[in-house]
């Protein structure tokens, strides 16, 4: 209780701070508005407390820097058109050369050319909205945040993902406390699926740096790549593994125990279903905890149990 | 809260009060927007045995809702702000500012707490602790501690960037990560799974440290980057002594016979540094390169001893190693390479090179002693062999194995657009990893050929057709058997994926799109295991409406997949097949979902957010000819991982004037599991067989997904105060 008065002073002097300071007229920056307003004026307004806006002023400048002449426009706006109206008449190569003629230096999108969004005839306008436009409506479950999540431009084209993220189990995406570019490079990466680690491995163990090792008992398939086993975006089963355990086990562990039906006498002449410390709770991790790895001595370490 | 909080609130606080003067200091036209909320949330989860679910990822506690933002703009500066759930345990801060070009800097704390269950259960006294002690058996849990199974996160980090409106820049950041609670782990009782198991509440008390540095150049002609991190993993919590009782009650105090010793995540340490550059090249082409050198270090003193033997005996076996202490080492050294290109108008290409190699370097242990004739416990050789290390006539050892590979990756992609209305595209990929002590296979080959197909012929239509084929084949190190199973990474693989699409936005006020997948997936070569896998998915969504009116979004998910595999088993002495089992598992994923936004008047906004979806698993057994012993009771298996979720979520946002606004809501969330595996519930499970004293007798469950269904109904008030 105490930490929560520190943070509501901490703010509240915060805040006392801006009294002092200007507060931005409704509208435009500083410099007045560009012609363009007088017939755009939610676009124009919209625009003002962008980085973008910070350029905007009585010129017509700021808007032509990416919808080009505008002279013809300005002179009989029924007749004709700015050169660039970011529809369905320009290509999505033609609406990002528009922004990479001012951003194309930019480090973050220096990868661009080499990444799949680019191949997969992805515009920048198709993610990020210059207008401040109002998104979709929301379908999600109920969050204190006030953010706009990252998940929801993404999901707009990434389906298969985004049902994934709405499974039970699933990387806290939805809740707004892991981003996709956590993770991912939407502008361009070398990695396979632009992630930005060299490996699946090496981007998991950011977060789940537990699980780096190295370890005296690895399982390899642990040390070869995380997706052998488990979903990142969300899945059916606990844990985000594919399948449940022990068939997901199953998959690769033919002899001993593992390769048994499930029950109390190893299925054979017996019920596959008595309540079994082998097939309840979670399966063959009631023993072999140490999935990931283990520095247990001799047996207990080299079959993961401690 | 903690130091590390009071630091970053600190920081954060002082940053906000000097960054914001010197600013406007600094950029006479800078000014401001921002807003700042206050309010509450009341959660009723009446008739809710866990709650764990619930508050799996958010702080759904009743109580106080705070947001704030704060918006600077001038001609030269930026500054963002923003700070939501004041002193919940979700907790949100962010901090970005800077001068265009020149330089930017950053703040955050970000909080979450991830629960499992609010109400586990232990016969263990220390719940969280390094010393858990018990008197087993202990049947009645009801007699048992009551705990709450979850931790906190907490990612608090910063960044500062200089480039003085030059191509060349620098940047540091600095942050940690840091883990705080417990969490299930589950051991064996006894040295195996015939004498149950039980579960403990280990403590998490993780941190990593992350600090890293960057400088390079980046203009329109390329762009060239060298950077460097040092991740420092600690874990104040590494070794873990609780009651075997499947060798006795005794006491940490005690003579220890029955104390068994587990080894929780050591600290490791990573440093890594790496090269990337990008050169634009004629033809419009450009080559991109990275190589990254990696080094993973992780200093582990070995344990010596272990529980073994039979319960009566209780014995605690002592080993010999070859050398105390464990230091784990592992290089990664990746490098990337990529050429891209449009030599002609309407060409695209792409060549690509992709090499990981991972080295093991770490020491090679050798455990020996065992001093049980009988009981090899997995490990190699005979007590007193005097054949070669390693053999079956040799001195009985375990020894570790350093894992390493190499995958190499290379591949083209091909685009052609004969017009601007249609693209055409096709790909190759190869992916060839070699391997050192994997048990099944040294090497595997995989191969995807793409072909793609996307058509934007009619102004309101985008149609895409794709079809890609990926075959893998591995080098096999043993002869296969009936009841050989490959790992299913590395088995012999064949797969079709076959995915459509269709966008179709007839006007500017309707959006609607629909996606098919189909994957077949055939290991054809593997005598036991997996055999098959299908998938069949399909997305429906719509977005209806203008802009700023009644707007309706509205999707539809639905997935399907089967696995087929066989269980073989045979006779270790004679190779006779006992048994053979087919396993088909089917897994499905339905989902729908509705939301609105909806201006019902000029100061009113209305909004609607509304999902359901519902999973289903199932197993089917059948027993297979050509076996000398078929099983006589097989059960398929229903209700194998369950689960529904109904979410609803109405609000209204009335502007009273123009600068406050009032938000008003009320969310509903019915969740409900079903699970063979936790259904019906025991904390107490019977062993397998009754093979030591009364104290073995039995598993000791947590109580984790006991019941994580829930039901919650929430209401929430909140005012806005916009300047």
């Amino acid at each position: 209780m105490r930490h929560r008065w520190f943070w509501v002073a901490g703010i509240a002097s915060a805040f006392g701070a801006l009294a002092l300071l200007p507060v931005a007229a409704a509208g435009a920056q500083g410099g007045g508005q560009p012609v363009c307003a007088d017939c755009h004026e939610e676009a124009v307004r919209s625009i003002a407390p962008t980085k973008h806006g910070a350029k905007l002023d009585a010129t017509t400048d700021l808007c032509r820097s990416c919808h080009g002449d505008v002279a013809a426009h300005l002179e009989d706006p029924t007749a004709a058109k700015p050169a660039h109206l970011f529809d369905r008449g320009m290509t999505a190569a033609e609406k990002s050369a528009v922004c990479l003629s001012c951003h194309e230096g930019n480090r973050q999108l220096a990868f661009w050319d080499s990444g799949k969004h680019k191949k997969n005839d992805v515009a920048c306008a198709d993610c990020h909205s210059i207008h401040g436009k109002r998104g979709d409506p929301s379908t999600q479950p109920y969050l204190t945040t006030q953010r706009k999540l990252q998940y929801d431009t993404c999901g707009q084209c990434h389906k298969t993902i985004r049902a994934q993220l709405n499974k039970t189990s699933h990387h806290p995406i939805i809740e707004g406390k892991v981003a996709c570019a956590d993770c991912h490079n939407p502008h361009g990466a070398l990695s396979p699926a632009m992630v930005k680690n060299e490996s699946v491995n090496q981007l998991c163990t950011n977060c789940h740096a537990d699980k780096r090792g190295p370890v005296v008992w690895a399982h390899l398939p642990v040390e070869e790549n995380c997706l052998s086993c488990h979903n990142s975006h969300g899945s059916n089963v606990p844990k985000l593994l594919t399948v449940k355990v022990p068939q997901l086990c199953q998959d690769c562990h033919g002899s001993g125990h593992g390769q048994l039906a499930y029950g109390s006498s190893f299925g054979i002449g017996g019920a596959n279903q008595d309540r079994a410390t082998r097939f309840d709770a979670r399966s063959c991790v009631n023993c072999h905890q140490m999935i990931h790895g283990s520095n247990a001595p001799a047996s207990r370490g080299q079959f993961l149990l401690r | 809260m903690d130091t590390m909080e009071r630091k970053i609130s600190a920081a954060l606080i002082v940053c906000l009060l000097f960054a914001l003067p010197a600013a406007f200091a600094a950029d006479g036209d800078f000014t401001f927007t921002g807003s700042v909320t206050l309010g509450g949330q009341a959660v009723d989860t009446k008739d809710t045995v866990d709650e764990g679910k619930m508050r799996e990822y958010r702080d759904l506690t009743s109580g106080v809702l705070s947001a704030f933002d704060l918006t600077g703009r001038g001609t030269s500066h930026y500054l963002d702000l923003y700070g939501e759930n004041l002193g919940r345990k979700d907790m949100f801060l962010d901090l970005r500012g800077g001068s265009y070009g020149a330089f930017k800097y950053a703040l955050w704390s970000d909080s979450m707490q991830h629960f499992f269950t609010t109400d586990a259960r232990t016969p263990y006294a220390g719940a969280g602790t390094l010393n858990q002690t018990a008197v087993l058996p202990s049947l009645d849990p009801s007699r048992w501690n009551v705990y709450d199974l979850a931790y906190k996160r907490r990612n608090d980090g910063a960044l500062f960037e200089l480039s003085l409106s030059s191509p060349f820049y620098v940047r540091a950041d600095v942050g940690e990560i840091s883990f705080d609670g417990n969490k299930l782990q589950a051991y064996a009782q006894g040295t195996g799974s015939s004498n149950g198991f039980v579960d403990l509440a280990v403590p998490v008390d993780y941190s990593t440290r992350n600090l890293s540095f960057e400088t390079g150049y980046s203009s329109t002609k390329g762009h060239f980057a060298l950077s460097y991190l040092d991740s420092k993993f600690e874990n104040d919590a590494e070794i873990l002594h609780w009651t075997n009782g499947y060798f006795g009650n005794d006491t940490l105090t005690g003579a220890n016979l029955g104390i068994d010793t587990s080894y929780l995540p050591s600290d490791n340490q990573l440093k890594r540094w790496s090269l990337n550059g990008l050169v634009k090249l004629p033809l419009h082409s450009s080559l991109a390169l990275r190589y990254t050198q990696s080094e993973t270090t992780s200093d582990v003193t070995l344990g010596t001893s272990q529980l073994i033997g039979s319960a009566t005996a209780r014995s605690t076996d002592r080993f010999l190693t070859s050398s105390a202490v464990f230091n784990g080492k592992v290089d990664y050294d990746t490098w990337a390479l990529t050429w891209s290109a449009m030599p002609v108008e309407g060409f695209d290409v792409r060549l690509y090179a992709y090499d990981l190699k991972r080295e093991n370097k770490s020491t090679d242990v050798l455990f020996s002693g065992f001093n049980t004739a009988t009981n090899s416990l997995g490990c190699i050789g005979v007590v007193g062999g005097t054949g070669p290390v390693g053999t079956s006539t040799g001195p009985r050892v375990c020894e570790n194995e350093p894992f390493g590979f190499e995958r190499r990756n290379y591949g083209a992609e091909l685009a052609w657009r004969p017009g601007r209305t249609n693209r055409i595209s096709g790909g190759y990929d190869q992916v060839k990893t070699d391997r050192e002590f994997h048990p099944d296979s040294d090497a595997t080959k995989e191969r995807r050929y793409s072909l793609e197909w996307r058509n934007t012929a009619l102004e309101t239509l985008v149609a895409s057709l794709k079809v890609q084929r990926i075959e893998r084949r591995s080098n096999f190190l043993a002869v296969a058997l009936p009841n050989t199973v490959w790992s299913f990474d590395t088995a012999n693989m064949d797969r079709m994926v076959y995915k459509a699409g269709l966008d179709f936005t007839p006007t500017a006020t309707v959006d609607l799109s629909a996606e098919y997948y189909f994957k077949k997936s055939k290991y054809d070569d593997s005598p036991s295991g997996r055999t098959a896998d299908d998938r069949n998915e399909i997305y429906l969504s719509s977005v209806l409406g203008p802009q700023d009116g009644f707007r309706l979004k509205a999707y539809v998910d639905l997935e399907k997949s089967t696995t087929d595999a066989r269980l073989v088993s045979r006779n270790s002495t004679t190779g006779a097949v006992n048994y053979k089992v087919f396993t088909g598992i089917e897994d499905k994923f339905e989902a729908f979902g509705l939301g609105f936004d909806w201006p019902a008047q000029e100061r009113l906004l209305v909004t609607c957010a509304a999902s359901w979806n519902r999973s289903k698993g199932a197993v089917d057994f059948n027993g297979l000819a050509g076996a000398t012993v078929l099983p006589t009771t097989l059960i398929n298996i229903r209700d194998y991982g369950n689960n529904k979720r109904l979410a609803l979520n109405l609000k209204g946002t009335y502007q009273v004037t123009g600068s406050w606004d009032v938000t008003a809501g009320l969310a509903y969330e019915d969740v409900s599991f079903d699970d063979i595996q936790f259904d019906p519930y025991s904390y107490v499970l019977p062993p397998i067989t009754l093979v030591g004293p009364a104290q073995a007798t039995a598993s000791y469950l947590s109580g984790w997904y006991r019941d994580p269904a829930y039901k919650a109904t929430i209401g929430y008030l909140l005012a806005k105060h916009t300047f």
